[in-house]
C-alpha cells in the first residue's frame, strides 16, 4: 500500500483550513457595509441618550425611566412608531433644544440646548428615528 | 495689654490647631477619598470621565457644603443619590419599568468623630475661584407653597429631584435637607450653570429668570431634615 505523500497531505490541509475560514467569514459578508457603519454611528449618540435621556425615557427607550413613576405626565415612548411618526423632525429638535413647553408639551421635559451642541441634537433626532423605526410627518 | 496678649495667643493657637486638623484631614482625603472623588479640579472634562468616575467631585466642596452637616454625615453616611453615581450604572430593566439596582450600590465608608472633623475642615478649605459670585444670591424669604410649586409644576425640577420621600425623581440627589447640607450661593450658582461645576452633568442648564433662580434657591435652602421628621 502506497503511503501518503507529505506534500499532498499538507496541501490538502491548507485547502481545508482556507475553506473553514471562508465558511466562518461567509455570514459577515452578508451584512451590508452600511449597517455596520450604522452601528458605529449610533455608538456615540447612544452614549448621549444614555447619559441624558434614559433617566426619564428608560433603558428600553419606551418612557419607563426611573424618574417616570413620579411624573404627572409620562415621558414619550420613543419606540412607538405610530406616535413618534406623527412628530415632525423640526418638533423633535425644538423639544430637545428648548424643552417640552416649547412644543406645548410638559415642563418636565427640560431644555437641553445649553448642554448639547446643535450637531448632537440633530444626531439625537436621527437616533430617535432609528429607535422608532419611523419617519416623521412633515408640517 | 495682658488681656490683649492673651487673646492674641488664644487666636494663634486656635488657628494653628485648625490648620493642623485640616492638614490631617487633607492626608485622609488624599489617602482614602481621592480614588473615588476628585479633590483637585479634573483636567479631563470629557463625557467619558463622567462615566468612569466613582463618586461626585469634591474639588469645590468648600463652596458647596455646610461644615456641620459634613461632620455629621461623614460619621453616619446616608444615601443622597438614590440611584448612585452615576445613575445609569445602577438601574435595571423590570416589567414595571426601570428600577434602582440596590445590589450595585456600595455604602459610603464611615469616619470616626475626629476623622470626620479633620476631613470636614479639609473639605471646607477647597474653594476654587470663579465658580460662584458671592452675594448674587439674595436669600430672600419665599412662601414654601410658592417655592414648592415652582420646584414642581412650574419649572419641573421634581422630575429628577425629590424634596420629600416619594416626592420626585431618583436620578438627581435628594434635596430633603438641602438647607442643612448646602450653601445658598452654591445652590444658586449650580442651578444657574451645572456644567460649569461638572462638565456634561445630566442636569439641564435652564434659562431661568433671575426671580425664579432666587426663588428656587431660597426654597431649597429652606428645606431641613427636621421638617421631614415633623412630616411637613
Amino acid at each position: 500500500m502506497r503511503g501518503l505523500d507529505p506534500i499532498d497531505f499538507f496541501t490538502k490541509q491548507i485547502q481545508r483550513s482556507l475553506l473553514f475560514v471562508l465558511v466562518l467569514l461567509l455570514p459577515t459578508s452578508f451584512i451590508p457595509p452600511v449597517a455596520r457603519a450604522d452601528d458605529a454611528k449610533w455608538t456615540k449618540i447612544e452614549k448621549l441618550y444614555n447619559t441624558y435621556c434614559v433617566q426619564c425615557h428608560g433603558i428600553e427607550r419606551n418612557g419607563t425611566g426611573i424618574n417616570s413613576k413620579f411624573m404627572t405626565v409620562q415621558p414619550r415612548d420613543h419606540t412607538d412608531p405610530k406616535e413618534m411618526g406623527k412628530i415632525p423632525d423640526e418638533e423633535i429638535i425644538k423639544a430637545i433644544t428648548y424643552g417640552g413647553i416649547s412644543v406645548q408639551k410638559s415642563i418636565l421635559m427640560p431644555a437641553w440646548g445649553k448642554v448639547l451642541t446643535q450637531q448632537e441634537i440633530y444626531e439625537l433626532k436621527d437616533y430617535l428615528r432609528h429607535v422608532c423605526n419611523c419617519g416623521g410627518e412633515s408640517k | 495689654m495682658k488681656i490683649g496678649y492673651f487673646y492674641f495667643l488664644s487666636l494663634f493657637f486656635y488657628l494653628a490647631a485648625n490648620r493642623l486638623i485640616a492638614d490631617d484631614g487633607m492626608q485622609i482625603l488624599q489617602a482614602q477619598c481621592s480614588s473615588c472623588h476628585a479633590i483637585t479640579k479634573p483636567t479631563d472634562n470629557s463625557l467619558e470621565r463622567l462615566w468612569t468616575r466613582k463618586g461626585p467631585d469634591l474639588y469645590y466642596a468648600g463652596l458647596k457644603f455646610q461644615k456641620k452637616w459634613l461632620v455629621k454625615w461623614l460619621q453616619q453616611p446616608t444615601i443622597i443619590r438614590p440611584a448612585g453615581e452615576f445613575y445609569f450604572k445602577h438601574i435595571k430593566k423590570t416589567p414595571n419599568g426601570d428600577e434602582i439596582d440596590s445590589s450595585s450600590l456600595s455604602p459610603h465608608p464611615k469616619l470616626s468623630p475626629n476623622e470626620a472633623e479633620s476631613v470636614a475642615n479639609a473639605l471646607m478649605s477647597l474653594k476654587p475661584e470663579g465658580l460662584i459670585i458671592p452675594g448674587k444670591f439674595k436669600n430672600e424669604p419665599v412662601n414654601p407653597s410658592i417655592g414648592a410649586m415652582f420646584f414642581g409644576k412650574l419649572r419641573g425640577c421634581s422630575a429628577c429631584h425629590a424634596t420629600k420621600e416619594g416626592g420626585g425623581g431618583l436620578s438627581g440627589p435628594e434635596l430633603y435637607d438641602a438647607g442643612d447640607r448646602l450653601q445658598g450661593d452654591f445652590i444658586y450658582s449650580f442651578i444657574e450653570d451645572p456644567q460649569k461645576f461638572e462638565p456634561h452633568i445630566w442636569m439641564p442648564k435652564l434659562e431661568l429668570a433671575e426671580a425664579d433662580l432666587q426663588r428656587l434657591s431660597s426654597y431649597l435652602l429652606s428645606l431641613h431634615r427636621s421638617q421631614q421628621k415633623e412630616g411637613k
